[in-house]
C-alpha cells in the first residue's frame, strides 16, 4: 500500500528518469521536487511517446501498471499522485 | 549416371570408379569405396535373406557407427522405409514409434531392442564383409528415411524423406570441402544424410566421438578436415577450448541454427581463422540458404542467398505473399522438402500448405535473392504497435564491454503490450545503464527498457533461453 505523497515521489522520478524527455529547467526541477506543488505533464512536454516510456518505467521499476489515457484524465505530477493512491 | 538412378546405385559407381578412395575414416583406419560398398551388398543380401523386403519398415539400433551406416546404406538398397531407434531414448517412445510406423524389424544386437512386436535381425558385418549373402540380394532398390523430430512435447512429428530429399544439395554440400567430420551432437538422421551425400559426391568421412577442442584441432590436420560441422554451443565453446593452441588452416566451420550470434560468428571467426558459414534451412525443407563472412558482412541477419533451386516466398498473415523486399512470414519449396508429416493433418495444415513449408520464420527476401531472418514470428513482441524481434535487442547489445551473454524477453502488460527487456550474465565492471543507452542510440523505441544482471541465464537441455522463465525471474527480483 502506497500513500498519495510515496507515490508522488516515485512519478517524479519517473519523470526525471524518462528517456525520451529531459527537463532541464530549473524552476519545473523545483516544482517537480516540491511535495506541494502540481506539475503539469504538458508544461513537462509530454507527448504520446513521452507517456508510454513514462508507463514503462513505472511497470518495469515499480510494478504500477497505468495506462497513457491515465495520464491525460489527470494530466499532472500531483494529480496523477492522486489518482494511483485512490486506485491502489 | 543420372540424377534419376537410385542413390545405391551411384554410390556403388562411384565405388567402382575410386575403389581404394576412403569412404570413411576411424581411428586412423580408412574404409575404402569398394570394400564399404562390397560389405552394404552383402548386408543387404543377408537382410533380404533374414525376410526383409522392398517396401519394408524397418529400425535400426546398431550402436556402432560403422555398423550403423552399412545397416542403413543397405536398408537404403533393399528399398525399404529405416529409421533409427536410439537405445538412449525411452523404451515407450521406442514402443510408439515402431507401431506408428509398422516396424517389421528391428536391425539390433539386443532382443530388447526390438520393440513393438518387431522382429530383432542380429546383423553378421564380418560374413557381410566377406560378401557371404550378396547373390540374395534383390535389385537396387529407393529407400526413404524416417526423421523426427525431437518430440520434447507430446509425440514426436515424424516424416517421410525420399531419395531426393536425403541428397538434395550434395554437390553444394561437397563444394564446402570432401574431407568432412561432424560433431556427434547432431542428430542420427542429419548424420545420415550427410554421410549419403559425402558417399555420393565421392567425399570421406572423418568419424569421430564427442572430443575436447584440442584433440579435435589435431584430429582435423592430421586428416586434412575440409569441412566441419558443429553445432551452435560447441562452436560457441571452440575457440577458449583451444587454449592457446593454433586452429588448423584452410578448414570450413559449418554451424547451423536460425540464428547465431554475431559475437560468436565473429569471436570464432578471428580466432580459429577461418571462414564461418551459417545454414538456415529446417528437417522439412532442407537447405534454404547457407549465410558467409560476406553476406554477414553486409548484413548481421542475412541468411544467406537463397539456394538455386529452393523457392522462398513472404507472405502476410492472411497466407497472401507480400511485394518483394517486404517482411512476412517466411514460406519455402524445394526439392528438398518433405511432402508432410506422418499421419499428422493438424500439424500438416498449420505447416504446410499447397507444397510450401511455412517454418514460422518471419523475415524479408532481397530483390536479389537474399534473404533475411529476423526471427520466430512467436517470439515477436509488439509494443503498442511497434514490433520488436529479440534477436534484433541481442545483436544491438552483443560485443558491449563486458557483456558475456544476453537474451531479450517480453514482460507482458495489460496497457503497452510487451515490454522489451534484457536479461545479461556480465563481467566486473559492466555498465548496465550504459547499455541501456547505447541500445537506445541503435534500436530507438525497438529498445529494451530495463537491464537485468543474472548468473546464468535459464537455458532448455536444447541449449535455448527459456524466455518464460526470464519473466519470472524479473519479478522475483523485483519483491
Amino acid at each position: 500500500m502506497r500513500d498519495r505523497a510515496a507515490l508522488r515521489a516515485i512519478i517524479a522520478e519517473g519523470v526525471r528518469q524518462n528517456p525520451v524527455v529531459s527537463v532541464s529547467d530549473p524552476a519545473l526541477l523545483a516544482r517537480l521536487a516540491d511535495p506541494s506543488a502540481e506539475c503539469g505533464f504538458e508544461e513537462l512536454g509530454y507527448d504520446s511517446l513521452a507517456r508510454m516510456e513514462f508507463c514503462i518505467w513505472m511497470q518495469l521499476e515499480h510494478g504500477i501498471e497505468i495506462g497513457e489515457a491515465a495520464l491525460l484524465d489527470h494530466p499532472g505530477v500531483d494529480a496523477l499522485a492522486a489518482h494511483l493512491a485512490r486506485r491502489e | 549416371m543420372t540424377e534419376a538412378a537410385p542413390v545405391l546405385t551411384r554410390i556403388e559407381a562411384v565405388a567402382r570408379r575410386i575403389p581404394d578412395n576412403p569412404a570413411l575414416l576411424r581411428d586412423g583406419t580408412p574404409i575404402a569405396y569398394g570394400a564399404l560398398l562390397r560389405q552394404v551388398h552383402g548386408m543387404a543380401g543377408q537382410l533380404a535373406r533374414g525376410g526383409i523386403a522392398p517396401g519394408d519398415a524397418v529400425g535400426i539400433t546398431v550402436g556402432d557407427v560403422v555398423g550403423h551406416i552399412v545397416v542403413s546404406l543397405a536398408l537404403m538398397r533393399l528399398g525399404c522405409r529405416q529409421v533409427s531407434l536410439p537405445p538412449s531414448d525411452p523404451a515407450p517412445l521406442r514402443d510408439a514409434l515402431a507401431r506408428r510406423l509398422g516396424l517389421v524389424a528391428v536391425v539390433g544386437e539386443a532382443a530388447a531392442e526390438a520393440r513393438g512386436g518387431a522382429a530383432l535381425l542380429r546383423p553378421d558385418f564380418d560374413a557381410a564383409a566377406a560378401g557371404r549373402d550378396a547373390a540374395h540380394a534383390p535389385p537396387v532398390g529407393r529407400g526413404t528415411m524416417v526423421f523426427s523430430t525431437s518430440g520434447t512435447t507430446g509425440r514426436p512429428k515424424l516424416m517421410l524423406a525420399e531419395e531426393p530429399v536425403v541428397t538434395h544439395k550434395a554437390d553444394m554440400l561437397a563444394g564446402f570441402g570432401r574431407v568432412f567430420l561432424h560433431a556427434p551432437s547432431f542428430d542420427g538422421h542429419h548424420s545420415r544424410r550427410l554421410t549419403v551425400r559425402s558417399l555420393l559426391t565421392g567425399g570421406t568421412e572423418v568419424l569421430t566421438g564427442t572430443l575436447p577442442a584440442r584433440d579435435l584441432a589435431r584430429l582435423v590436420a592430421r586428416f586434412g578436415v575440409q569441412r566441419l560441422h558443429l553445432a551452435p554451443p560447441a562452436l560457441a565453446a571452440l575457440p577458449d577450448g583451444l587454449d592457446g593452441a593454433a586452429w588448423p588452416p584452410g578448414t570450413r566451420i559449418l554451424t547451423t541454427g536460425t540464428r547465431v550470434p554475431q559475437a560468436v560468428r565473429l569471436q570464432a571467426q578471428a580466432r580459429l581463422g577461418c571462414a564461418l558459414h551459417v545454414i538456415y534451412g529446417t528437417t522439412e525443407v532442407g537447405l534454404v540458404s547457407i549465410a558467409g563472412p560476406d553476406d554477414h558482412g553486409r548484413h548481421p541477419d542475412s541468411a544467406g542467398q537463397v539456394l538455386p533451386g529452393v523457392e522462398a516466398e513472404v507472405t502476410g498473415e492472411d497466407g497472401q505473399p507480400l511485394p518483394p523486399g517486404e517482411e512476412g512470414l517466411l514460406r519455402f519449396r524445394s526439392a528438398g522438402a518433405v511432402r508432410g508429416y506422418v499421419d499428422d493433418p493438424e500439424a500438416d495444415a498449420r505447416f504446410f500448405d499447397d507444397g510450401w513449408f511455412r517454418p514460422g520464420d518471419v523475415g524479408r527476401v532481397l530483390p536479389g535473392g537474399e534473404l533475411l531472418v529476423a526471427g520466430r514470428a512467436d517470439d515477436r513482441m509488439t509494443l503498442g504497435i511497434i514490433k520488436i524481434f529479440p534477436a534484433e535487442i541481442e545483436a544491438a547489445a552483443e560485443g558491449f564491454p563486458e557483456l558475456r551473454d544476453c537474451a531479450a524477453f517480453a514482460v507482458p502488460s495489460g496497457a503497452l503490450g510487451d515490454i522489451p527487456v534484457l536479461a545479461v550474465v556480465a563481467g566486473d565492471g559492466f555498465d548496465a545503464a550504459a547499455l541501456l543507452a547505447h541500445c537506445r542510440a541503435r534500436l530507438g523505441l525497438r529498445a529494451p527498457r530495463k537491464v537485468v544482471v543474472l548468473a546464468a541465464l535459464p537455458r532448455n537441455a536444447s541449449g535455448k533461453v527459456v524466455r518464460r522463465d526470464l519473466v519470472a525471474l524479473l519479478r522475483t527480483e523485483g519483491e
